[in-house]
């Protein structure tokens, strides 16, 4: 059974660190890096995906476009046509159809939407692909592997006694994490959940601030 | 990784996109609203008759420009930067040069100095007079992270630019958490 905990306003990571957050961290000092605004920005940019997959796609696309052009006109140009297109039949066909023919409007509503397509995954700048952490110097961007950033958070909330395992998942920017109980002391143990992720969070000091949902799972 | 790369790549298909967007769209267009006219009329014929053949030399032009433009963009694909010599400085009296990956190994070591870093590797890039460093770390997942980006910052970076005689070396880390062979997990 899932059981979300009752509700309440997600906190952020930044503020909303226990007080007593320094224990999680087993001796290590608490070394916290000054804010610089443009080491962040550069950061969640330089994980941002590259779109190569598509890159690659257009780019063989229109190499093979423009040599085929080029060697039909320059080879009937020079007297000896290739002839790899029937133009002929292709000059044939579009000399008797109108420019209302519904196949014609079809092809230019697919290219019209192929080109929008491209635009937005150009444009649109993409999850990245490493969760960029806090440094405060402009020269050293740093990101965590996802599975890495949640397989922490898991670990932290397996450290709350009465959790026998935790699942964390990534959406967007809110965690779920997820632990399994025998079920006991309902509430406070989704808080002490939550505390102990928070804690963990702020150890990792990502640049964009998470939200932290718990979905208590009960196991009988 | 390059940055450069993802730059070029969003411009390409930024401008592919638009041209086939505003193609289409235009098509459309004359298609549902402009009279019903054959796609190639009387017209169109009499304006490739009459610019015969200097019309088909700039088409032949486009299209082999189009090809090589799109095959540069397909090379860049594959571009590594990783660099085998660093140059450090070159004058009349000569050049001095090192080798990268010694470099990169005294980078990983130095990295690994940290008691956060469980391992590390590095790797020198970037162009000719403009270094950077990417780095692959496995830190431990119970030190917090500003353990890590501290020993970077205050001590592999500044010992980095030093060697190189730089003033900003730039450095990605790519940074891998797992649990700390030091630790017990117990099992409940």
């Amino acid at each position: 059974m899932t059981r979300p905990l009752p509700p309440e306003e997600p906190e952020e990571v930044r503020g909303a660190v226990p007080a007593d957050g320094a224990g999680a961290h087993r001796g290590w000092a608490e070394a916290v890096p000054p804010r610089d605004k443009g080491a962040d920005r550069a950061a969640v940019r330089a994980f941002r995906p590259q779109r190569r997959a598509p890159a690659i796609v257009v780019a063989v696309l229109l190499t093979l476009l423009g040599l085929l052009v080029a060697a039909e006109t320059v080879s009937a140009l020079v007297g000896s046509p290739l002839r790899w297109l029937p133009y002929d039949r292709m000059l044939a066909w579009a000399s008797t159809t109108p420019w209302s023919h519904p196949l014609v409007l079809a092809g230019a509503a697919i290219v019209a939407l192929i080109g929008l397509a491209l635009l937005v995954t150009a444009l649109v700048p993409g999850r990245p692909r490493m969760v960029p952490v806090r440094t405060g110097d402009p020269d050293l961007i740093i990101g965590v592997r996802p599975k890495s950033f949640t397989r922490a958070l898991e670990h932290a909330a397996e450290e709350v006694p009465g959790v026998r395992s935790a699942h964390a998942t990534l959406r967007g920017r809110t965690v779920a994490v997820t632990p399994a109980t025998s079920g006991w002391d309902d509430e406070g143990f989704g808080h002490a959940v939550r505390e102990a992720v928070l804690t963990r969070l702020a150890g990792l000091d990502p640049v964009e601030p998470y939200q932290v949902a718990v979905n208590v799972k009960e196991r009988r | 990784m390059n940055r450069r790369t993802g730059r070029g790549n969003r411009w390409g298909l930024a401008l592919v996109g638009l041209v086939l967007a505003v193609l289409g769209g235009l098509t459309l267009a004359r298609g549902l609203l402009g009279p019903s006219t054959p796609i190639v009329d009387a017209g169109t014929r009499g304006f490739f008759a009459g610019n015969s053949p200097l019309v088909w030399w700039v088409v032949a032009a486009v299209s082999v420009l189009v090809a090589l433009l799109a095959l540069r963009w397909l090379v860049v694909q594959g571009r590594r930067d990783a660099r085998t010599r660093l140059r450090l400085e070159s004058g009349p009296d000569g050049v001095t040069e090192i080798a990268a990956g010694g470099m990169a190994h005294a980078v990983a070591a130095d990295v690994e100095a940290s008691p956060a870093v469980l391992n590390a590797d590095a790797d020198l890039v970037g162009p000719r007079g403009h270094p950077e460093v990417r780095l692959r770390v496995a830190a431990d997942e119970a030190a917090p992270i500003a353990e890590l980006s501290e020993h970077l910052s205050r001590v592999t970076l500044p010992n980095l630019r030093d060697a190189l005689d730089r003033d900003h070396v730039p450095a990605v880390a790519r940074v891998s958490l797992e649990p700390s062979p030091a630790t017990q997990r117990v099992v409940r």
